[in-house]
């Protein structure tokens, strides 16, 4: 089976092409949510559809049916999505499609808004399958925004030979609390931060930031342990095995297994694996151009991709243009087909953790198993609700992925959706923010590593923006010091001092033209308090402050100026 | 999921470019109605109010400038255009503290690469405590 799927910009329509070439009856087409196509029986062989939809809405809700989106359809199916489109629009979920003539049938049991499925509005099918003697039905949650995902309101009758997958929500907080699309069915464990602490398979333990530090795992009785050490900006600069289920590096028995250098952005840019005699040797080396991971150069030479607009890997090609693998993934980033070869960055382009089969999106991790993130987001400065927007519910919710419109763009950070249009944009405003996010990181790094007395060494990184880096790591980058008290505390902030500049400096213009913005927002609050004072009081120096503030109001007036003879950027105004 | 404001609407664009035309042609107020007959469409669309700000306050009409860029960074707060226009509006009807504090008030929410790049150059730390 091929799927293809093409973004309309203007129109925010998602075209999907699904060319069926061989799939016995009762196999599972691996596509769904959000008004996705499963093929069930013989008649999707060697049948083409294509369908169309829309962006959900604020509400969850596509904006189209199926029905009028339907483009062409295979022999067969025309009744059949007809048909369920009629009866689930007001459910804009229910996905699954079978049987013939014009009732929607799945082993002898009619699917209808009377029939014996009764889901809630936030509920819709993501999987059906029919097989003798039975069938079965999966449900993917919807937005929890709004309403709490009740099991009991998407119980089959009584009687009916049905399997079904679930999940419940806290109203209150959106945690999850039970589900069967965690890895292993069974409850979901959160600490009192809401950090997902067990989600039916992994164990995660976190550090003072938040961030995930350790993953353990038991899969047919051998059980797996990762430690993870992130440097002063909080990304992650190494993974290895513990032998501890601990955050502590000096106890925890951790074996550096790769070691990361990572771009401003947090993009990896190469990876060191240790080598015969013990040294970390380089593993490969990833290219990166506006954010899009395009090629990675390994000991097999130059492998390049082939992305679809969100950055996920579609095509992976050799040096010489030979197709290597193709790979299908859906939209959530579950159901993915390739390996971490030559690198684990796969879906939107983030690091796929093969010991926990989590995404690394620098501030977070997601899990593409249940579409959310496993931290609630947090922002720099102190916010009820980080990122929020009123006019969006969705957005309340801290655990959701792209505000649960994973096709609408990419995450470019771990952070709640700030995007527009159909790609996030990663302008000027985001490198400040993320400057600022980094401040704060170190500032609270520092308190916290020189209280535990612990100190990580920080990596030197060679960063050359926009093309290829070959970066050596100054000795293991997960090694870990136990200092004296106060010489350790100085090291410790001279190198991350040094570390944060040597960063600023080699960022070139990017980091330049962004650095006045990276000041605190504090200092720049006292600043102007400092200049109303001066302003106020009428004295000289309020004078002159009042004509230092007067250029830079002429200043501002040009370039406001400017945006009145055509230069119209909406984003300018969100 | 993109929230709606306006702003990107396809008539908003058209109507914004359509009145900085008219402005270019010396004809402001025609543009100024142009964009505040659009504003009852498309309430939720800063760009509208922060344009009829802009061209008010060219005009010396500082006053509904200054009202018009209030009603944009109600729109938007975080968006650093309409608060520059507010700025600009209310430092030039004189109203400096209250300029400040709508600095005080952008910088509070998101960073700012043309505030940050004020400050720097108010050289506080030179002069008189």
């Amino acid at each position: 089976m091929h799927v293809s799927q093409l973004l309309n910009p203007l129109t925010h329509r998602v075209h999907v092409e699904i060319v069926i070439t061989s799939l016995p009856e009762g196999a599972l087409a691996p596509l769904h949510s959000h008004g996705k196509l499963q093929c069930l029986k013989s008649l999707c062989q060697n049948g083409l559809a294509r369908f169309a939809y829309q962006q959900v809405n604020m509400l969850g809700h596509d904006d189209v049916t199926a029905e009028k989106e339907i483009l062409a359809k295979p022999h067969g199916f025309e009744r059949s999505l007809e048909k369920v489109s009629r009866t689930c629009v007001s459910k804009k979920r229910l996905s699954a499609v079978t049987t013939e003539g014009d009732e929607v049938q799945i082993a002898g049991l009619l699917i209808s808004d009377e029939g014996p499925w009764h889901c809630n509005i936030l509920t819709h099918v993501s999987k059906a399958r029919r097989g003798a003697p039975s069938f079965s039905l999966s449900f993917r949650p919807g937005p929890p925004a709004g309403g709490d995902y009740a099991s009991s309101q998407c119980q089959p009758q009584s009687g009916s030979n049905i399997t079904y997958e679930w999940a419940q929500y806290a109203a209150s907080n959106n945690q999850m609390s039970a589900t069967t699309q965690s890895p292993a069915s069974g409850s979901v464990e959160h600490d009192a931060s809401g950090d997902v602490t067990y989600d039916g398979r992994n164990s995660y333990l976190y550090n003072a930031e938040g961030q995930i530090c350790a993953v353990s795992n038991t899969y047919n009785s051998i059980t797996t342990m990762i430690g993870y050490v992130y440097d002063a900006d909080g990304q992650r600069l190494a993974k290895g095995t513990i032998t501890t289920f601990s955050c502590d590096v000096t106890t925890n028995g951790f074996q550096t297994q790769s070691d990361y250098v990572r771009d401003q952005a947090g993009n990896q840019l190469s990876e060191f694996t240790p080598g015969s005699g013990g040294s970390m040797v380089l593993a490969h080396t990833n290219v990166w151009a506006n954010g899009v991971l395009i090629a990675t150069d390994d000991v097999n030479k130059t492998h390049f991709y082939l992305n679809d607009w969100l950055g996920t890997r579609r095509v992976q090609t050799d040096y010489a243009g030979n197709l290597e693998q193709s790979c299908a993934s859906l939209p959530y980033g579950d159901g993915e087909t390739c390996g971490p070869a030559p690198t684990e960055n796969l879906y939107t382009g983030k690091e796929r953790d093969a010991e926990s089969g989590n995404d690394y999106f620098g501030a977070r991790y997601y899990a593409s198993t249940m579409g959310r993130f496993l931290s609630p987001d947090w922002s720099a400065k102190v916010e009820p609700v980080p990122y929020a927007k009123l006019g969006d519910p969705q957005s309340l919710n801290l655990y959701d992925y792209m505000l649960d419109n994973p096709l609408g763009g990419v995450d470019a950070d771990g952070h709640n959706a700030k995007c527009k249009g159909t790609i996030c944009t990663t302008g000027i405003k985001k490198l400040q923010a993320k400057q600022a996010q980094q401040q704060s990181v170190k500032t609270k790094t520092l308190k916290f590593l020189a209280k535990h007395k612990t100190a990580v060494k920080v990596v030197s990184r060679a960063i050359i923006v926009g093309t290829v880096v070959s970066g050596a790591v100054d000795g293991g980058a997960s090694e870990a010091a136990v200092p004296e008290e106060a010489a350790g505390e100085a090291a410790l902030e001279t190198a991350i001092d040094a570390e944060t500049e040597g960063a600023a400096g080699e960022a070139g213009e990017a980091g330049e033209a962004s650095e006045g913005a990276g000041a605190k927002a504090s200092d720049n609050l006292k600043s102007i308090e400092k200049a109303q004072q001066r302003v106020r009081s009428g004295s000289d120096g309020g004078k002159r402050i009042i004509d230092s503030i007067q250029k830079s109001v002429d200043r501002v007036g040009h370039m406001l100026n400017r945006i009145t003879q055509g230069d119209y950027d909406p984003e300018d105004w969100e | 999921m993109t929230q709606k404001t306006g702003n990107s609407d396809p008539r908003v664009i058209e109507g914004i470019k359509y009145a900085t035309d008219l402005d270019s042609k010396g004809e402001t107020e025609s543009a100024v109605q142009h964009l505040l007959a659009l504003t009852k469409e498309f309430p939720g669309a800063a760009s509208l109010h922060g344009y009829v700000a802009l061209f008010l306050s060219r005009d010396g009409r500082l006053d509904e400038a200054i009202e018009h860029g209030r009603q944009a960074i109600q729109l938007s707060p975080k968006s650093e255009k309409a608060s520059l226009v507010l700025f600009k509006a209310l430092w030039t009807a004189g109203q400096r503290i209250e300029a400040l504090d709508e600095m005080k008030r952008f910088l509070a929410l998101s960073p700012s690469e043309e505030y940050t790049k004020m400050i720097q150059d108010w050289n506080l730390g030179e002069n008189e405590p």
